[in-house]
């Protein structure tokens, strides 16, 4: 019991200091509290009249009170209730442990409350964000598809094409055959399929919106056959007929919009965590985006006659490229591992019927040679 | 009572100024820009006050890290301090325990006061009024300023203030952000649409200044008048 304190800082209230109030030096006697201010003033308060409480700015201030409330005593120091309890010779044992209850109440309550409001914070997230995919992509199905052949003919002229090969060049016109041998088999009609072949060492193409394409020479150079040109042509068509490049400007203008209405307007910190949030989401939508596209170019392939496998065999090439030129990486960021992709078309493959595949009747030897001078 | 400042506050409530004249060697601490004139006599620097944390706490506060401090270096001499708007200043004396101040409202203190935030979590969050209260802590005097007039108001049980209008209250008042009691029960709709939104109920003994206008309804009144530019 000695190693208690017995006096504290605190204060005290009465009538008959100036201004109600005043700071006092609150000591524990063998009968009661004390508290003399500054001024000297003394006030008393016998542990048998005591109410306690607690309260206060920081919720751990104790109070003592007499039985006409006539004297209030205040202590916020740490261990004052220890001490209280302690040198009281247990008086307070009661009071104190319905104080801490109550303490205990309140914390449950607020905990309970917090708990209960973040999972119906995360829940209603989880819901209004596939809620929104699942609208876009229905409110994308709907728009005519000039839309895309729009947005498309916008965004072909960001594109640097200073090297474009010429209609008549017979890279060109492989490449217009190779979609003539597929249009007929693409998931939408009407897509008009327009051709052109940049001779640039990149080995990339890509679909805009409304059925443009790119191809670079590069991509022509490395593939081994007209049907793995073939292969990698399908799947930049099934961008185009799935109508990617509209559903994901769709989603993340709705993101964008969903994350204004949640937040408000909120600055900085909170700017900063949505834009990240909405870069993770884009990503793994466009890459979600290339698998679907991958299957739809294996079935287009498939319906046009020309074996798939000649798409997985192109991604098994670019796997053995990787590394020796750097222009891959441009390929390889946006889309999918390889070898899941690879495993997934021929996965695919399996679903579909038996059939026989033919060869395609180009001037493939002709092209190549063209473009190796 | 020691180091007492010798002050006096004019113009109340609307255009109030404070007046304070410091003895040699004497020290007082303002918020940045809150002097309006000294004498020559005095000195001026300024300083992160009490350490990284503290002035940050301060900067959650609604305040500057930075404190001004006037030393009457050369000689006796006066500073004066205007808030930075309008509405009155008020003088509190701290004997050891603790003045709860709202966001900004902080102005001058004398030495052995301390200003630091006070973190308020779900509270404040709920209040609208920022996350972070000020806290002065010492012993000294302390200078705050309202918006529009003050009203001293001593609690002895309990007493509703709505967010906007609370300036600063004492320790020994324990205090809790709740929705109107008429309104509860009243469904959600009614705590949007009747304006009046969210209380800070006081329990317990102690005092309190409220002011008598709430700068928000005043900002939303006055951008109908703002002078609109148009972007092209």
């Amino acid at each position: 019991m000695h190693d208690v304190s017995q006096e504290f800082f605190g204060g005290v209230f009465n009538d008959k200091i100036e201004g109600g109030r005043a700071a006092a030096k609150i000591s524990i006697h063998p009968q009661g509290l004390v508290a003399e201010t500054l001024e000297e003033q003394r006030f008393e308060i016998p542990f048998g009249e005591c109410q306690l409480d607690k309260g206060g700015a920081s919720g751990r201030m104790i109070f003592c009170r007499n039985n006409d409330r006539s004297i209030t005593l205040f202590c916020e120091e740490r261990g004052f209730p220890k001490a209280l309890e302690s040198l009281s010779l247990g008086a307070f044992s009661g009071q104190l442990r319905a104080i801490q209850q109550k303490q205990r109440g309140h914390e449950k309550t607020f905990w309970f409350w917090l708990t209960v409001g973040s999972v119906m914070t995360l829940i209603a997230g989880v819901i209004g964000y596939y809620a929104l995919i699942a609208t876009t992509q229905a409110a994308v199905a709907a728009l005519p598809i000039s839309i895309d052949e729009n947005i498309g003919s916008v965004a072909i002229k960001s594109v640097e094409l200073h090297a474009r090969l010429d209609a008549g060049h017979v890279a060109t016109k492989l490449v217009n055959d190779i979609v003539k041998e597929l249009e007929p088999h693409s998931a939408i009609k009407g897509l008009n399929f327009r051709i052109m072949v940049v001779d640039e060492p990149t080995v990339n193409a890509f679909a805009l919106p409304g059925g443009q394409i790119v191809v670079y020479t590069g991509l022509i150079k490395n593939a081994k056959s007209a049907e793995q040109l073939a292969g990698v042509i399908a799947h930049e068509m099934a961008h185009a007929t799935l109508r990617h490049g509209l559903k994901g400007v769709g989603q993340s203008l709705g993101i964008i919009a969903a994350i204004q209405l949640v937040t408000g307007d909120v600055g900085g910190l909170l700017a900063l965590s949505t834009q990240l949030a909405q870069e993770s989401i884009l990503t793994s939508y466009s890459r979600k985006s290339e698998t679907e596209a991958d299957l739809e170019g294996a079935r287009m392939l498939h319906e046009a006659g020309i074996d798939p496998k000649n798409m997985a065999d192109f991604f098994q090439m670019l796997e053995k490229l990787e590394g020796d030129i750097p222009d891959l990486l441009a390929w390889i960021s946006t889309h999918p591992q390889h070898a899941d992709r690879i495993a997934r078309i021929e996965n695919y493959q399996k679903q579909l019927p038996q059939k026989p595949y033919r060869l395609l009747e180009l001037p493939w030897e002709e092209v190549q040679n063209q473009l190796a001078n | 009572m020691t180091n007492a400042l010798d002050y006096k506050i004019d113009f109340r409530p609307d255009f109030s100024l404070l007046t304070v004249n410091l003895q040699p060697g004497q020290k007082v601490h303002a918020e940045p820009s809150a002097m309006a004139s000294m004498s020559p006599t005095l000195t001026m620097k300024a300083a992160l006050k009490g350490g990284a944390m503290k002035s940050l706490g301060r900067m959650f506060g609604g305040e500057s890290m930075v404190v001004n401090t006037f030393t009457a270096s050369k000689g006796p001499g006066e500073v004066i301090f205007a808030p930075g708007h309008l509405g009155d200043t008020q003088h509190y004396r701290l004997t050891g325990g603790s003045l709860i101040l709202q966001r900004g409202a902080f102005m001058v203190h004398s030495e052995g006061v301390e200003i630091t935030g006070k973190w308020q979590g779900a509270k404040g969050f709920f209040s609208g009024e920022g996350l972070v209260l000020l806290k002065a802590t010492g012993t000294g005097d302390v200078f705050f300023n309202s918006y529009g007039a003050v009203i001293e108001v001593d609690v002895t049980d309990n007493y509703v203030v709505d967010t906007g209008y609370i300036v600063a209250f004492e320790d020994t008042l324990q205090y809790q952000i709740t929705t109107l009691p008429g309104l509860r029960g009243g469904g959600i709709k009614r705590l949007f649409f009747s304006g009046e939104g969210l209380v800070c109920q006081f329990s317990g003994q102690g005092r309190l200044w409220i002011q008598t206008r709430y700068v928000n309804p005043f900002l939303s009144w006055i951008n109908r008048f703002r002078p609109t530019t148009k972007n092209d």
